[in-house]
């Protein structure tokens, strides 16, 4: 596809990429303050039709994808009230709503952004690196993590906003701290005050499969998320979709 | 007496402005073409077509530097090609079920390379742009005695891109490579000098060998590499070709 584009199109291309860049910013820095809660209706379209894909599978339609992050969202204030029970001297006059997220970190910084916008301006895609770390309470209390992976995404303007439509969040490395990439995970000893970290599970995709496997020494070569390159309109190229 | 600053139409800026953000993206593009092991298409699509330009194309390690598209393509593509196959033979070796051919090169390998926090410059003629950011990343092989060997990796990429009718290529380019540290070890206990790159045998036999990088010295040197405010055209001194002074301490230039 050759562009060719006035300066006045080139300009509203310009702040488009900059709009979806932003956004993808956005939801980063919510990673950050735990407020992963409130990024559907923040940032997901309307359309029926939104998917999210994660190594092990979909969540397909609104419903899924919005009961992806609701999962989220019980399992932070659960374990959140959790923290408050064994910190009651530092946390116990804490409302719910101030001790949300105590405890938990999630940082997925982005870059390498590689963006396309359709000719037509109704959709683009990009792609992004994620170079992260998450601390998860399990029963051995808190345990960090690294985190590799991309964040693939289609993107589709609504009400001249841009919003998520399909969305692969795609994960490369997830190891324990202090692990080697091979053989078992580092691992600690289980703490009783700690039994309650699976009451609440982040809900599973309700099209399990296996998108990406994780990196092992016995993983057959794994091409890396397809890149966007240019296109007129959103028929003519790949979905990062189902 | 104070210099003019070059005055654009709003056209221009407004190319100018889609220009940089071309050439970031042909470098971010870099990053994912060689994190999928796919050198031959990183050498087709983002690399410079012009014939002059194919015949001065570098690419800089920190041993020296590939000089034309062909000693490019050789370390981009047959010596990655290489080192695969050297790999997926010795695990075949110790597990016969591992078919060796072009279609499991890169078994229990991966890649993963970034480009970030980049400075980029067009040139007042709209010809030329140099970039410099860092590389973040990762590479690990798996091995047959069931381990991997896996690094972490940090450095600097800087390029020289020539704007030609299909778009921004990258003609000159160097990384930087700091150093490495494998996956899960303790900086702590690494000795303070004479700590040896582990994946030093990965730069290759360059066409000109001469040092472009010294991890020991580190950047204080290269601190004059930053792309110059005042980038009137491209100049073999300025840039991050071989002709440049990359790799020669601020008091040797």
């Amino acid at each position: 596809m050759k562009e060719r584009f006035t300066t006045d199109q080139l300009l509203d291309r310009w702040e488009s990429l900059r709009d979806i860049k932003n956004l993808m910013g956005r939801v980063s820095a919510d990673y950050c303050i735990i407020e992963m809660r409130g990024m559907y209706d923040k940032y997901w379209s309307r359309r029926a039709d939104v998917c999210l894909g994660v190594n092990d599978g979909w969540y397909d339609g609104a419903e899924a994808v919005k009961g992806y992050y609701s999962s989220i969202d019980k399992r932070i204030a659960y374990c959140s009230a959790k923290i408050r029970e064994m910190f009651p001297k530092d946390l116990g006059d804490k409302t719910d709503e101030e001790i949300y997220g105590v405890g938990m970190l999630d940082y997925k910084p982005v870059d390498t952004p590689v963006v396309e916008i359709a000719a037509d301006l109704q959709t683009a895609k990009g792609i992004w690196c994620i170079r992260g770390s998450h601390a998860d309470f399990t029963k051995s209390g808190p345990v960090a993590v690294w985190e590799w992976g991309w964040f693939a995404v289609d993107f589709v303007l609504e009400d001249e906003e841009w919003k998520i439509w399909h969305m692969q969040y795609l994960d490369e490395i997830n190891r324990v701290e202090s692990s080697k990439w091979y053989g078992e995970e580092v691992s600690y000893p289980e703490r009783p005050e700690f039994s309650w970290a699976d009451d609440v599970q982040v809900a599973v995709p309700n099209k399990p499969a296996k998108l990406r496997e994780l990196y092992s020494i016995d993983r057959p070569f794994t091409p890396i998320p397809a890149v966007p390159v240019p296109y007129e309109t959103f028929s003519e190229t790949f979905s990062y979709g189902l | 007496m104070k210099e003019e600053k070059m005055v654009y139409t709003e056209d221009e800026q407004v190319v100018r402005i889609w220009d940089a953000e071309n050439v970031r993206q042909a470098m971010n593009r870099l990053s994912y073409y060689l994190s999928d092991s796919d050198g031959r298409r990183a050498v087709n699509e983002l690399w410079v077509t012009e014939p002059d330009h194919r015949r001065t194309a570098s690419l800089g390690v920190n041993t020296g530097y590939y000089k034309g598209i062909g000693e490019v393509a050789r370390h981009l593509v047959l010596d990655k090609n290489e080192r695969l196959y050297e790999n997926l033979r010795a695990r075949a070796e110790a597990e016969p079920s591992i078919a060796v051919n072009n279609l499991n090169l890169g078994y229990g390998c991966a890649d993963f390379l970034t480009s970030t926090t980049p400075v980029i410059k067009i040139s007042d003629d709209g010809r030329y742009a140099q970039y410099m950011g860092y590389y973040l990343g990762f590479t690990t092989e798996g091995k047959a005695d069931q381990t991997a060997e896996s690094f972490l990796l940090f450095g600097r990429v800087m390029a020289d891109l020539v704007k030609e009718d299909d778009g921004w290529k990258i003609w000159h380019l160097t990384y930087a490579h700091d150093h490495s540290v494998e996956v899960a070890s303790n900086y702590a206990d690494f000795p303070v000098k004479g700590w040896p790159e582990p994946i030093s045998d990965r730069f290759g036999t360059p066409t000109e060998e001469r040092t472009v990088y010294d991890g020991f010295f580190g950047w204080e040197f290269c601190a004059t590499d930053m792309p110059k405010e005042k980038y009137v055209t491209y100049t073999d001194k300025q840039g991050y070709g071989p002709d440049s002074d990359i790799g020669r301490p601020y008091y040797e230039r």
